[in-house]
């Protein structure tokens, strides 16, 4: 019973990814690395209960705990990045932020 | 029930607990009403940094603490006290470059990174790695965006942060199938046995395909950390876009937590012991390209913190080379690469510091200096900045007697060992590409020293009209400058005060694991290195 469960996670894992790669708000772009966060989630519960090697754990879940944890705090980084950054250029496009670059010769 | 093995007495953690108590307390006087108050929160860190060397030295010399997850030995003790002490350098580095309104979230958050950076080492389990790494790289991404008031700090600590979030997932879902193939969170034998059975297929097809994603996506998660090639993109903006003393601490903070964390991967498969071929030829490829490309985009830079940003790419490639030869020929640093790893780290962290710490001292026309022109002619108005430049420049190239030069020899001399001892072995075509690998590295350190010879030439030999000085405000990041001389001249000249404590540490890593029989070629040139 364990491979339905990965092949959610891993759905919406590489949904989170293709939407990190292909959109250009910088919004969506966070929601999308929220969303890989839940494959993974998804992934730890999963391998907890079916473990493929020995009894199954908690230790899945203690871990998707930790995950959460870590992905809280990088949603309070990310938002203020987003306030400061829509007020600086009052606009949330990735493609707006090119100042730096390489100097072409 | 969790299997977190026996419990530890919290007094093992006083180190860390001491620095993230000072980190919170800059962070509460940062608020403070008077500002002489504010004004003494560098003063503050660098004490609580300084405190806690102390502490170690008193008590954790010898500490072998180990349980709940956490196993202190002497690799936490090398980290501990190298991470301190460029903590110390980092400060002054960075004494008088937050806004006063931002100086106790600034070195708050430096702290929070350093304690990170300590307790990567130890960690003895998937999650407590990766919330350890998670404390090293979250405060970076403040750092980079405080560092400055302009708006190319905030472009920088943007994109960063963006990156990093994802990269951070990306190593997190590997970890998640590196639990469920071996059943357990504790880096220990016993997970290694698990993903080395499934690496090899013992356990089945689907074990084998969960392992293979796992250590994939791991390895590429970790190699945003250390800005090896597949996950490089970002350096060039965000070093640039961070302030001198920052991008400092990138070099070094960040990169030695990845290099040790990549480690301990490494040691869960056996690809050491010339098993697990696939992997072999992934690192052997992100090795060669990583240096490479750093140095092909380095040298065609004449902005110096886009020079020195990619060729931190190149340094890590040089570090790959190691990382690949391994633990397993034993005897010190010239055959086993990952003391050459926590040495070299640590060296091109100083170097580094050093000379990003001299470009934020510098000014031209009461501008900060970015470029290679903007430089030129230091050595008539301030000749001891620019010969502690030349000096860094140096120990970048790896010219001898730098500490460099003895790093540069234990990266490649231990790939040589071990290419040399195994090509007689069943895996000698395997050794062969070893020694290619080398040969790449020895003629990327040749192209590197173009660019840095670019810039010691600049500053020593070259003249110009209006030549960089010294900012007298920033007294205290020239003070970090030349202590960060003063050690790389330490270690030229006493290159063992680090050797031994760099080997000691990777002594752990040099047992092989029980299923692998490997024959260890006698520890030999142990001479040469001094």
């Amino acid at each position: 019973m364990l491979l339905p469960y990965v092949l959610v996670g891993a759905a919406l894992f590489v949904l989170g990814l293709v939407g990190f790669v292909t959109r250009r708000n910088l919004i969506v772009m966070f929601l999308c690395t929220e969303l890989m966060f839940q494959g993974i989630i998804v992934n730890l519960v999963a391998f907890g209960r079916y473990p493929l090697r020995g009894e199954p754990t908690l230790d899945g879940q203690i871990f998707s705990m930790f995950l959460l944890v870590v992905a809280a705090s990088e949603a309070a980084l990310g938002l203020a990045l987003v306030v400061l950054l829509y007020r600086n250029k009052g606009t949330l496009d990735a493609n707006a932020w090119t100042t730096l670059k390489d100097a072409t010769a | 029930m969790p299997n977190l093995g026996p419990a530890i007495s919290l007094s093992a953690f006083v180190p860390e607990l001491i620095l993230s108590a000072v980190g919170c307390l800059v962070l509460l006087l940062g608020v403070a009403q008077r500002e002489s108050v504010r004004r003494s929160i560098p003063a503050i860190a660098i004490t609580g940094i300084i405190a806690t060397i102390i502490v170690i030295f008193w008590r954790y010399t010898n500490a072998n603490d180990v349980g709940g997850g956490f196993a202190f030995e002497p690799l936490a003790y090398f980290v501990r006290l190298s991470g301190l002490v460029l903590g110390v350098l980092l400060t002054l580095a960075a004494w008088a470059q937050p806004r006063d309104a931002e100086r106790g979230e600034f070195f708050a958050m430096m702290l929070f990174s350093l304690t990170g950076l300590l307790l990567v080492a130890p960690a003895a389990n998937l999650v407590l790695l990766f919330v350890a790494l998670e404390l090293v790289s979250i405060p970076t991404y403040v750092l980079v965006t405080l560092s400055r008031s302009n708006l190319k700090a905030l472009e920088a600590g943007t994109k960063y942060f963006y990156l990093g979030a994802m990269s951070a997932a990306l190593m997190a879902y590997g970890f998640s199938f590196l639990y469920g193939v071996s059943g357990t969170i504790a880096i220990d034998a016993e997970m290694a046995s698990a993903i080395q059975d499934a690496l090899a297929g013992r356990s089945g097809a689907l074990p084998q395909a969960l392992a293979v994603v796992g250590l994939l996506t791991s390895l590429a998660g970790l190699l945003f950390k250390v800005a090896a090639v597949p996950m490089h993109f970002y350096i060039g903006d965000v070093y640039q876009g961070a302030a001198n003393a920052v991008a400092g601490l990138l070099g070094f903070v960040p990169k030695l937590a990845g290099m040790i964390a990549l480690i301990k991967l490494l040691a869960l498969t056996s690809v050491w012991y010339n098993h697990d071929e696939a992997l072999f030829w992934v690192l052997w490829v992100v090795a060669a390209l990583s240096m490479t490309v750093g140095n092909v985009l380095a040298l065609m830079q004449s902005n110096v913190k886009r020079m020195l940003a990619y060729s931190g790419i190149a340094h890590s490639g040089y570090m790959m080379v190691a990382l690949l030869a391994g633990p397993a020929a034993g005897g010190g640093m010239l055959g086993n690469g990952i003391a050459a790893i926590l040495y070299y780290s640590v060296i091109y962290g100083i170097a580094n510091l050093g000379a990003f710490a001299i470009l934020g001292v510098l000014r031209v026309r009461g501008q900060a200096c970015e470029h290679v022109r903007d430089i030129a002619g230091l050595l008539r108005r301030e000749p001891g900045l620019a010969l502690l430049m030349a000096l860094a420049m140096f120990t970048l190239m790896g010219l001898p007697p730098t500490p460099g030069f003895w790093g540069k020899m234990g990266l490649f001399g231990s790939a040589l060992h071990v290419a040399q001892h195994a090509s007689s072995g069943p895996a000698g075509p395997q050794a062969t590409w070893l020694t290619v690998l080398v040969i790449i590295g020895v003629v990327n350190s040749a192209i590197a020293a173009a660019y840095y010879l670019r810039v010691a030439a600049a500053v020593l030999l070259h003249d110009s009209d209006e030549p960089a000085e010294a900012d007298q405000r920033l007294e205290f990041a020239g003070m970090g400058a030349f202590m960060c001389g003063f050690l790389l001249l330490v270690f030229s000249f006493y290159p063992n005060a680090l050797l031994n404590s760099g080997t000691s540490a990777a002594l752990r890593f040099e047992e092989a694991p029980a299923a692998i029989t490997a024959a260890a070629p006698p520890p030999a040139a142990e001479s040469s290195a001094r």
